[in-house]
């Protein structure tokens, strides 16, 4: 069978879910975060398939010719940096916590409440 | 579409406020390396000032975007930046004497502050949902900086491990939005998107769910119901004058980028996003005004009732475009009380060690200065005339009313009065409360005294003569958004 | 001229208020500075005093018979589809001579106040207070519409309870400040329902659009004329609310010249003459003889009282309460001009008086310091034959005591004349009540003239009744001196400028037939009193009489007793004397009627309903809040997870409803 858009929208509802699932439920810190950056991959996914189909579309011309393939294309870079940006001061938190509580079970950051 | 090099000179002219930014940005940089700590404040403020200045200096421009269409350069595009230039200027009136409570002291946040009114710049004036979404986590990546600036204090890891975690996980929310959007309409752009239009209601269901899920992303940032969880860790755990400008600057930025892409979507015209943004509003007001009256933390107390405020301005939002002006106006006076407050409660808390309520007992006769500086921005917060707070909360009511939501305005109205309750209830404390322990009392250094100063006297004239805002909000506007004049 | 400059006129006393207030409050150097406050505050007055005159000549130039208000604004004030209200002034024939009352008598009053105030620990405190008002009073007459004239009304009631209570030390004068606020409140509402019932009507503030649709408002006008009034007799201390302006002499006795005798006391007159159209509509003549009634019973009342005071600024406050009474009977007839013109005189002579009494008050405070003797330099019974130790004070006393009594080719004879004349011819075509008023007034006219010649024999001529062997009380210096002579001057020529008619023709009213022409319509009474020309004659000859045989008998009667004179006053007027003496027992009165059972009903009815019902209401819904409050906070567990699962909730629902719903 040949994968189609769909499919790999599918894939990217999927893993956007399991994004969404591991941070409510896993303690590790780090976890949660990764869990994060696997919900912007799926989004990246599902951009790079839009502009793929887009980029389909305007070669087929007409009236869904109207639209602009690299703009999804380019988004997934720019996301991608961002990742990373976040990335670097998220680690930053967490190790900074490692550092007085020796461990980062989330569920022991609560000094704060109601 | 062609690419001209000469363009990459023209726009460079247009965006000058943000490429002045960046270069003083830089220059902070540069000097905390060679060590010329003590002037960076003045410098970043200075800086502030001089972008806002560049950002109005042209003659005013109807609509022109810069870079392709991807960020808008006329229009209210200029007031944007002075608003939020000035806001940076304010907190830095309270940074230096806060930052001083540290042993080491931290000069980054100078730099990081200019980055992420960069943001903020970027993300309210964009005109291409990429931008949007740049500017948004370039600023957020600052105010996660910021939450976690004092890295040895449990409290401020905390905040910061809250703010961070929660705020990737509502922009993924939010990117997921914009992806559908473009998956939907093929464009980023949102004048394309615009023009496009009949294709957003080819699949309703698609549209609604992008949408959503970009307001969805928004209100996190603003903090309403049910997206305000992390609000009162994060501000309780932030450096006090950062979180009065997590509470403002950041807030400011979003309600345009919303107010902008929900305008030029033309989203009164779909009954259930208005419902959306009602509902968010009514329970916000509604949730943030309840809470704060059992809070006895300050800090607390300023972010529950900062919820509460987004459920006012939310309020204006729902009129469309015909509230714009009165959203921006009111988070522009509330930039100038909140960042007032929350300057006055970082003083107390350097002095006091503490944002306990009960410590501000008596505090009105033994530091009237100060005390008479807080209830004035209590009592504008409360929205009690001749203030400023008064004029804005009036503004947005007004705005609700004349688009027919009079429900709003009345729950809005209602609530004010739980709100002026527990504002009125800590000048109560001030100088009716007995105090048993003499101790320190808070005191001003010459930039928090004539920061404070500033705020205050802007917070009466403003409450005098609105006009000076709102007349250079409508003239920007004008053309645009003509219909605004008449609403009042 | 150009806006900014005429900008200028409200601006500066502001400025310099704000320059002063701030200076003296960050800089403790500086409040010591005695001439440099006095130079800022002094130029803060006159430098517009100047650009009023020049605006004037501007205005009294070129244009001819024509003449339109020179305007001019600020800023913006409160701007929407509804209700457009700015910051902006007109200078016309009004405003032009109240503007130049103002700030003329106001710079004069500055510069008497270096000296007066020397050494007062205030002192920079009271130039701030003294240049905020100049600042008020000129928003008041200046202002193009109501919203701004009650700013102005507003702050200078502010202004006055500031100045009031400025030695506020001594509990007294605090609560003569406090009685000046409460008696102003009461205006003052009646005032915001004379501006809601006109907006409502006109749908604007702006005395323009007012005043041109004053005949459509039909039987409103009643309403809105009488809560006018009201407002008036708050401010300009006429029957009921008088009671405030004695008290208020608790003030330094410039303020008491500059606020409660020249400026703004008269801002009552001044509303109702801006106002006037309103106030000729049909169904306000009503309004109109209530005014001039009351007018002549103030009038009458403190004349009475004024002769049985011993405080020489007692004496002059009653006789203000009095002049104003004048004023209003004026008004009352419909004669707005003439009211005006009786400002413009009486601004001068009393200015006058009360900085002579000032000086006077200077001079014996003085000399009680320097012998050691414990008694009130304010009362006349201590002074006596000061003339001869202050000559300027004295004469520019006497010349401005010969205005107020009426002494024909003086100011005051001018004015006083043209009131009556009108009351009196008012009875012809308004009503016989009028002459009724007529007469009262003639009385009140002939009561000035013996106690105001009274006040000047008992304090300047005669024997000193205090020691002068070694000491003896030392005339003022020229600061202050400088100031009385060109009052007095203005005392003397003032009048000229509204010189009855039917002396040199009926073109020499200045002020009725050239300068108002066309702005201020007064009733017509041209017609009854040509018709009766020869009543007017007679009218004339009967005022010079009295003013010239009351003075004159006075001046004699004193002259042979001496302070005795009094005890034969007495006898005239029998058991009346001991009202007199104690002012008719109306604050006595005013305290068991009012008062007591206001205090009374506050401490039982109203604590008894605040505690049970308010504070039943109040804490229980509080009490319901706060309990709300503490469960629904219970979602803040303060876990990053259930935080996540909140918002993953949200979404769900929104999304769910956007797409399901």
């Amino acid at each position: 069978m040949e994968p189609n858009a769909f499919m790999y929208l599918t894939v990217a509802a999927v893993m956007f879910a399991i994004g969404v699932v591991g941070v409510l439920t896993r303690r590790n810190g780090i976890v949660v975060f990764m869990c994060v950056e696997l919900m912007l991959n799926a989004v990246n996914l599902s951009l790079i398939t839009f502009s793929k189909m887009h980029s389909v579309a305007a070669a087929a011309g007409g009236a869904a010719a109207n639209v602009n393939p690299a703009a999804g294309s380019m988004m997934v870079f720019f996301v991608m940096c961002v990742a990373a940006a976040e990335a670097v001061v998220g680690l930053a938190i967490v190790i900074s916590i490692f550092r007085n509580k020796l461990h980062i079970d989330i569920n022991d950051v609560n000094i704060f409440k109601w | 579409m062609n690419f001209n090099p000469g363009d990459i000179v023209n726009f460079s002219v247009m965006v000058a406020p943000i490429l002045f930014l960046l270069a003083v940005g830089l220059m902070l940089m540069l000097m905390d390396v060679l060590k010329a700590h003590s002037s960076m404040p003045l410098i970043a403020g200075l800086g502030l000032i001089g972008a806002g200045v560049l950002a109005v200096l042209p003659e005013k421009i109807s609509s022109m975007q810069a870079f392709y269409g991807m960020i808008e350069v006329g229009n209210i595009a200029p007031l944007n930046i002075v608003f939020l230039c000035l806001s940076g200027v304010f907190t830095i009136f309270f940074l230096p004497d806060y930052l001083k409570r540290q042993d080491k002291p931290i000069y980054e946040v100078y730099t990081l502050l200019i980055f992420a009114i960069i943001g903020m710049i970027m993300m309210a004036n964009a005109s291409d949902l990429l931008i949007t979404f740049i500017g948004l986590e370039t600023f957020s990546i600052a105010l996660y900086v910021f939450a976690a600036l004092f890295k040895k204090e449990e409290t401020s890891n905390e905040a910061g491990l809250k703010y961070f975690l929660l705020g990737a996980f509502a922009s993924a929310f939010l990117l997921l939005g914009i992806s559908l959007l473009y998956g939907l309409t093929g464009y980023t752009n949102l004048n394309d998107i615009a023009a496009n239009a009949s294709k957003l209601t080819d699949n309703p269901a698609l549209f609604f769910t992008s949408i959503g899920l970009f307001i969805i992303g928004f209100l996190f940032k603003v903090s309403a119901f049910p997206f305000h969880n992390w609000t009162p860790d994060v501000y309780s755990g932030t450096p006090t004058p950062l979180a009065g400008f997590m509470a403002t600057g950041s807030k400011m930025a979003a309600f345009i980028a919303l107010g902008t892409v929900l305008i030029k979507l033309n989203f009164t015209q779909y009954d259930k996003l208005v419902n959306v943004l009602a509902l968010a509003a009514i329970l916000s007001m509604i949730y943030g005004n309840v809470v704060a009256v059992r809070q006895k933390n300050l800090k607390r107390l300023l972010a529950y009732s900062s919820i509460a405020h987004t459920g006012y301005v939310l309020l204006g939002l729902c009129a469309g475009k015909a509230g714009f002006v009165a959203v921006i106006f009111y988070m522009f006076i509330y930039t100038i009380m909140n960042i007032g407050a929350f300057g006055l409660v970082g003083i107390a808390e350097r002095t006091l060690a503490d944002t306990d309520m009960d410590k501000w007992k008596g505090l009105g006769i033994k530091a009237p200065y100060f005390a008479a500086a807080m209830s004035l921005f209590l009592f504008s917060m409360a929205g009690i005339p001749p203030f400023a707070g008064f004029m804005s909360k009036y503004q947005v009511f007004i705005a609700a009313i004349g688009s027919g939501q009079i429900l709003l305005a009345v729950i809005g109205i209602l609530t004010s009065v739980i709100a002026a309750f527990y504002y009125i209830y800590l000048i109560v404390i001030m100088y009716f409360g007995k105090n048993e322990s003499p101790e320190v009392s808070p005191r001003f250094d010459w930039t928090t005294g004539l920061g404070v100063g500033l705020l205050a006297v802007l917070i009466l004239l403003l409450g005098i003569f609105p006009s000076l805002v709102l007349q250079p909000l409508l003239q920007y506007m004008s053309g645009s958004i003509s219909a605004v004049a008449a609403a009042f | 001229m150009s806006n900014t400059v005429l900008s200028l006129i409200v601006l500066l006393p502001l400025a310099g208020a704000a320059l002063i207030g701030l200076t003296g409050f960050l800089n403790e150097r500086f409040r010591h500075q005695e001439k440099l406050i006095g130079l800022i505050a002094t130029s803060a007055v006159a430098i517009p005093f100047f650009i009023i005159l020049a605006a004037f000549l501007q205005f009294t130039s070129g244009h001819g018979e024509h003449h339109d208000a020179i305007r001019f604004s600020i800023i913006p004030w409160i701007e929407t589809a509804g209700i457009k209200i700015n910051f902006s002034y007109h200078l016309d024939q009004l405003s032009l001579l109240m503007g130049m009352i103002v700030t003329g008598i106001g710079s004069l009053i500055h510069i008497y106040s270096i000296a007066y105030m020397h050494h007062d620990k205030g002192f920079y405190k009271f130039f701030l207070y003294l240049n905020l008002f100049i600042f008020a009073m000129l928003n008041l007459i200046l202002g193009d519409n109501m919203a701004v004239l009650f700013l102005g009304w507003e702050g200078v009631g502010v202004c006055s309870y500031l100045l009031i209570g400025f030695w506020y030390e001594d509990m007294e004068k605090a609560k003569a400040a406090q009685k000046a606020f409460v008696a102003n409140r009461i205006g003052d509402f009646a005032m915001i329902g004379a501006m809601f019932m006109i907006f409502g009507q006109v749908h604007s503030l702006n005395f323009a659009d007012i005043n041109a649709s004053a005949g459509s408002l039909g039987d409103n006008a009643f309403w809105i004329t009488l809560l006018l009034f009201i407002a008036a007799t708050g401010k300009s201390a006429q029957i009921p609310l008088y009671v405030w302006l004695p008290d208020a002499m608790a003030g330094p006795t410039p303020v008491s010249a500059l606020i409660h005798a020249a400026t703004m006391v008269t801002s009552g007159i001044y509303l109702i003459a801006r106002m006037h159209p309103v106030f000729n509509v049909p169904a306000a003549e009503p309004v109109l003889i209530v005014i001039a009634v009351v007018a002549a019973a103030t009038a009458i009342l403190a004349a009475l009282i004024a002769i049985a005071q011993n405080d020489i600024k007692k004496v002059l406050a009653y006789s203000t309460v009095s002049q104003l009474g004048f004023m209003f009977m004026a008004l009352g007839a419909g004669a707005y001009t003439t009211a005006i013109f009786h400002v413009m005189t009486h601004a001068f002579f009393k200015a006058c008086l009360f900085l002579g009494s000032g000086s006077v008050i200077h001079a014996m405070h003085h000399y009680f310091d320097e012998t050691h003797e414990h008694k009130d330099p304010q009362d006349i019974r201590f002074m006596g034959g000061l003339k001869k130790y202050m000559p300027a004070t004295g004469m520019t006393f006497w010349i401005s005591t010969l205005a107020i009594a009426g002494i024909p080719g003086l100011s005051g004879f001018f004015s006083k004349d043209e009131i009556l004349a009108n009351t009196f011819f008012s009875g012809f075509d308004h009503g016989s009540i009028y002459f009724i008023v007529w007469l009262v007034g003639t009385i009140t006219a002939c009561l000035t003239a013996f106690y105001m010649t009274r006040l000047t024999y008992l304090t300047f001529f005669g024997e000193a009744r205090y020691k002068t062997d070694k000491h003896h009380p030392h005339e003022s210096s020229p600061l202050m001196t400088i100031p009385l002579w060109i009052l007095g001057i203005l005392a003397v020529v003032g009048g000229y400028l509204g010189l009855p008619a039917g002396v040199f023709g009926h073109n020499a009213h200045i002020l009725n037939h050239t300068w108002f022409h066309g702005l201020i319509n007064n009733r017509d009474l041209e017609h009854t009193m040509h018709e009766h020309i020869a009543l007017e004659y007679g009218l004339l000859v009967l005022a010079i009489a009295i003013a010239v045989g009351v003075v004159y008998f006075a001046y004699n009667f004193y002259a042979k007793n001496g302070l005795e004179g009094d005890e034969k006053v007495k006898k005239v007027f029998g058991s009346m004397y001991k009202w007199m003496e104690n002012k008719f027992y109306v604050d006595e009165f005013y305290e068991k009627t009012i008062l007591k059972p206001f205090v009374w009903a506050g401490d039982n009815i109203v604590v008894w309903f605040d505690k049970n019902i308010i504070d039943g209401v109040i804490n229980g819904s509080a009490s319901a809040t706060a309990a709300v409050g503490d469960v629904i906070r219970r979602m803040q567990t303060g876990y990053v997870a259930h935080y996540a699962l909140i918002i993953s909730i949200g979404v769900v629902i929104i999304i769910g409803y956007l797409i399901l719903g």
